[in-house]
């Protein structure tokens, strides 16, 4: 990819509940991967993906505590692609809609994360080579 | 539309969808849409050698088939197993055709 | 860009967002500019038809007054320019008699879906 393009996605779904929250992050790292900047708009219960309160645990089970258990949390998978894509000089723009947001008292995310409308859709798909939906499950 | 990918991510066996999908990808063709599926999640089972499968109709109707590496891994299934035609990929490829312009479809 | 979007999840989550939120961001998305029609599919393609109601929903003593009305949405964005379809298997699966359709709603054949797919510079499938 000679010039850098900029996808925009669309996620829908809360974290912790479907395949398709690692698949579509594994996407975005892909984009990121790459060259190409991304630009994130998340609806519904994507909006808690950068959910700043999100912790790991230990595990009994596994008998394992929270360190051997290593959680992974989408918070931090998130924060993992703003610095990815800050490292390589990549624009990425996550806009988690407000709506949303206010509905799931999802208000404190990560840095970074921006406070949208769904015009905010609109405006990161046209100002994006290539928009991807990803629905949710 | 330049080309159509579609995303599948669900199991055959459960759902009608990916069956549609199918279908959907072959008239793609048909119309003169390149088009190709990505089975990745429980879709990957589809990617199985099967006469009567779903990944065998689609490469008989001229569809691309391509399976998630990572979904194959994570259900044991191996690349041996796979129906003839299937090619074996990474995520890359549903940004590749995104950034090239290509309709990409998720399900 | 002409821009199709496709409403495949029918009543998912309609009672809580008290819209299907996908049809309302459509709105949304025309409201800011985008030029769009839509494809209702599987169990969405029931929303044009008439006659919908919801029974006050009452849980733990709250009642829920206010109610979805996909219908008038579905109506009010057919009856401002852009086109509104369903499929015809759709309807035949789940035995939706088209005569209870909204009027503006343009019932396509499964077979023409590709042509019809073709003609769009972007498709958004949620």
């Amino acid at each position: 990819m000679s010039k850098a393009k900029t996808i925009c996605f669309a996620l829908m779904d809360p974290p912790f509940e479907a395949s398709r929250t690692t698949t579509a992050l594994r996407a975005i790292d892909a984009a990121l991967r790459l060259g190409v900047n991304v630009n994130v708009f998340a609806y519904e219960g994507a909006v808690m993906l950068p959910f700043r309160h999100q912790q790991p645990h230990s595990n009994p089970v596994h008998g394992r505590d929270t360190q051997e258990e290593d959680h992974p949390l989408p918070r931090e998978w998130v924060a993992g692609l703003i610095r990815t894509a800050s490292e390589r000089g990549l624009n990425f723009e996550w806009v988690n809609c407000g709506m949303c947001v206010d509905e799931r008292g999802a208000g404190d995310a990560i840095d970074g994360i921006l406070r949208g409308a769904p015009a905010d859709l609109w405006r990161l798909a046209s100002a994006s080579d290539n928009t991807l939906i990803v629905p949710t499950a | 539309m330049r080309e159509l990918l579609i995303v599948e991510t669900r199991d055959a066996a459960e759902h009608r969808g990916p069956e549609r999908m199918v279908e959907l990808a072959a008239g793609m063709v048909r119309v003169g849409v390149p088009a190709t599926i990505f089975l990745t999640e429980n879709a990957a089972f589809a990617a199985r050698h099967r006469p009567d499968g779903l990944a065998a109709s689609a490469i008989a109707a001229g569809v691309a088939v391509a399976v998630d590496r990572f979904a194959l891994h994570e259900r044991a299934i191996g690349e041996t197993e796979l129906e003839s035609g299937v090619e074996p990929s990474s995520i890359d490829i549903v940004v590749e055709h995104l950034a090239v312009g290509n309709c990409v479809m998720w399900r | 860009m002409k821009m199709l979007t496709i409403v495949s999840s029918g009543y998912r989550a309609t009672i809580e967002e008290q819209d299907d939120t996908i049809v309302w961001l459509t709105h949304c998305l025309r409201n800011a500019g985008a030029d769009t029609d839509m494809l209702l599919l599987g169990a969405a393609a029931n929303y044009p038809v008439s006659g919908q109601s919801i029974i006050p929903v009452c849980i733990g003593g709250r009642e829920q007054r206010h109610s979805p009305e996909i219908h008038s949405q579905v109506a009010a964005f057919a009856s401002n320019g852009s086109k509104v379809m369903v499929l015809s298997n759709d309807l035949e699966d789940r035995s939706i008699d088209r005569r209870r359709l909204l009027q503006q709603v343009v019932v396509v054949d499964s077979s023409d879906l590709p042509e019809l797919l073709s003609a769009y510079d972007q498709v958004w499938h949620w």
